[in-house]
Formats: structure tokens, sequence, C-alpha cells
């Protein structure tokens, strides 16, 4: 994940056409393993019906993001011009300031894998 | 599925029910990424420019968040997948027919086309993802079904960034069109995994697999354990 942010503050860095197709590849890349990842680790801590509402609190996150990203990225574009960059880099280099906050969540929550009760193969409809 | 050999990747690799779940996904991801490509068209129509507009698109996701919410907790209280994702599919599908019929509607119906194809979608995603993951196990199957499904569905995010073609504004019939298809595309690899499911119940109800149990990865079978039951 450090290297998502990493990635994304590049893309506000870039110079040309090329750099940045390269910086959304590398996005890309470092990216892809996180939703699926959610998703697997909350499908291993619950039982069977009470995946669907703790899931769905998850996913709201990702749905309440596309109510804020647009407004938030509205008003970052207001940096237009400051320190010489335009709106649409500082877009990229703020968004990566959310990030180290869900990083932590996710540190807090690998450590709890032992008790997950999902992971104790004597129930097979877990 | 607790470790992961040459049987038991077969084993994943093989299930019909991944692929399912993938096509699932694709056909309900198309609708997430569409919004945003005919959302800011349609509330330029209705007067507004910059800040204006990005603040008319906020009131459509905190209604989708609520409506997905109160889905989840009526599809783990009612202990039913299948239902809830035909539901969101049903009422998306009315905002796309508004769509595609948007010159005999007001600007203001359409607004309200995008609150019901989001909230729909948002209904019916998360379901299909719980839905494939409540009837995978073991740690091995059940990351690989959710790389496989998100991965491969997310291709749906291909398929919307192109179908919004620039010069078809406001109308986007393409979009619209292709975006209801895949929808039903999503409906129907929905009833082939709700059937498929019952079946197998059916046939592991009746000891039709138990064979499994005297070959050599019987302690490894995972969601194909005769002893397992699919939800639906």
């Amino acid at each position: 994940m450090f290297l998502w942010g990493i990635a994304t503050i590049g893309q506000g860095l870039v110079q040309n056409q090329a750099g940045l197709i390269a910086m959304r590849l590398l996005l890309g890349l470092f990216e892809a393993g996180f939703f699926p990842g959610c998703v697997y680790l909350i499908s291993m801590y619950y039982k069977r019906y009470e995946l669907q509402w703790r899931l769905n609190l998850f996913f709201c996150g990702a749905i309440l993001a596309g109510a804020f990203s647009g407004l938030l990225a509205y008003a970052i574009a207001n940096l237009d011009g400051l320190g010489g960059y335009g709106g649409w880099r500082w877009i990229f280099i703020m968004f990566v300031k959310t990030r180290p906050l869900r990083q932590e969540v996710l540190l807090i929550s690998s450590t709890e894998r032992a008790s997950s009760p999902a992971a104790s193969p004597s129930s097979p409809n877990g | 599925m607790n470790r992961l050999d040459g049987p038991a990747r077969k084993r994943v690799f093989g299930d019909w029910k991944i692929y399912c779940g993938v096509i699932m996904y694709i056909g309900i991801v198309n609708t997430g990424y569409a919004t945003s490509f005919f959302t800011p068209t349609i509330i330029r129509d209705l007067g507004y420019t910059a800040q204006a507009a990005q603040v008319r698109s906020i009131p459509v996701f905190v209604v989708a968040t609520v409506v997905s919410l109160i889905v989840a907790w009526c599809a783990d209280r009612a202990r039913h997948r299948f239902g809830f994702c035909i539901l969101g599919i049903c009422i998306a599908s009315v905002g796309y027919i508004i769509l595609l019929c948007q010159d005999s509607v007001t600007v203001g119906v359409r607004y309200f086309a995008i609150f019901i194809i989001v909230s729909g979608g948002y209904i019916c995603q998360p379901v299909t993802l719980a839905w494939i993951q409540n009837n995978m196990t073991g740690h091995y199957k059940r990351s690989i079904a959710s790389a496989m499904m998100v991965g491969f569905g997310n291709c749906g995010g291909i398929i919307a960034s192109n179908i919004f073609i620039t010069t078809q504004a406001p109308h986007y019939t393409v979009g619209y069109g292709t975006s209801l298809g895949l929808l039903w595309m999503c409906a129907a690899a929905c009833v082939v995994l709700l059937l498929g499911v019952r079946m197998e119940n059916k046939k592991r109800d009746r000891g039709e697999r138990d064979w499994r149990l005297d070959g050599p990865d019987a302690d490894n079978l995972g969601d194909d354990h005769p002893h397992f039951r699919f939800t639906y």
C-alpha cells in the first residue's frame, strides 16, 4: 500500500504521457490486491449469515468515497498553480495523505487472524 | 481447502461457481463505473456547473449507501442472496429504461433515474460478492475466488469507459443499452448459480457425492465436501 501511495504521487509529478501511463500501470499493480484481499479477510471473520452486513459496511466506504471524491477533487483543484503544480497534480498528491489511516486499520486486523471463527476447520458451513 | 496441492488447484480453478461469479460481477460492475460517465451530463442538463454540480452528485451516493445497508441487513436476516441480486438488477433496469426513453421525460426524472441506477447497482454488487464467498470454503479457495471475481470482474470497468460515446451525448443509446444488457447478463448468471447450487445440494442430500470421501484428497475437499450445503 506504501508503493501504491508512491505511484499515486508519481502520477502527480509526471512530465509526459509515457510517464503517466507507466505510473498508472504501477498504481494498478500495487492496488489490485487491496479490494479482493479485504473481501477475503472479512469473509474469513464472520459466519455465513453475518457476512453480508459486515461486507456492506466495508463496501459503503467505496460508495461514500464516490460521494466525496468529486467534491474533494473540486476543492483540491483550487490549489491550481500552487508551488508551480497544476490542480490535477495536487489531486493525486493529496489523495495519498488519507492512506496511512487505512493502512493502520489493516495492520490491526491482521493480528486478529488467530481468533477468526471461520478459520477453524471444524465448521464446514462456516 | 487449507492445503494448495495439485488436486486442490484443479478443484479451485475447475469450479464453475467462480466463473459464474466473474460473469455476475462483470455485469454489475459496469453499472458502478458507468454512472461516473453519464451523471455529469445529466446534472449539466439540470443547469448546474462546476461545484454546484459536484454537490448534486452527493445525495445519489448517500441514498445508495443507506439502501445498500438496509438490503444487507435484510439479506442476512432472510438468510437469502439470489432474490436481493435480482431486486437490485430490476431497480437499476428501471433507471436505464427511463434514460433510454429520456426524450419523453423531464430532466428531473432523469436525475431521479441516476438515484435508482446507483442504488440498484449497489444493492446487487456486494450481495454477489458475499454470495460467492459464502459458497467457498478454505483459505485458498476463498482468496482465489475473491481475486478472480474482482480481478476479471473489473473488466466491466473497461466496457463502461468505452460505451459512453461523446458524440452520442446526452442520449448515449449505446451506453445505456449495453449497461442494461450487462445487468441482465448478471441476472442470467445469478439464475444459473441458483439452479446449479440447488441441484448440487439435492444431489448431496441423496448421497450422490459421498464417493468423494473415499478419494485421496478427502481431507481437503473444501466446498466439494458432500456434507457442505450451498446457500442461495
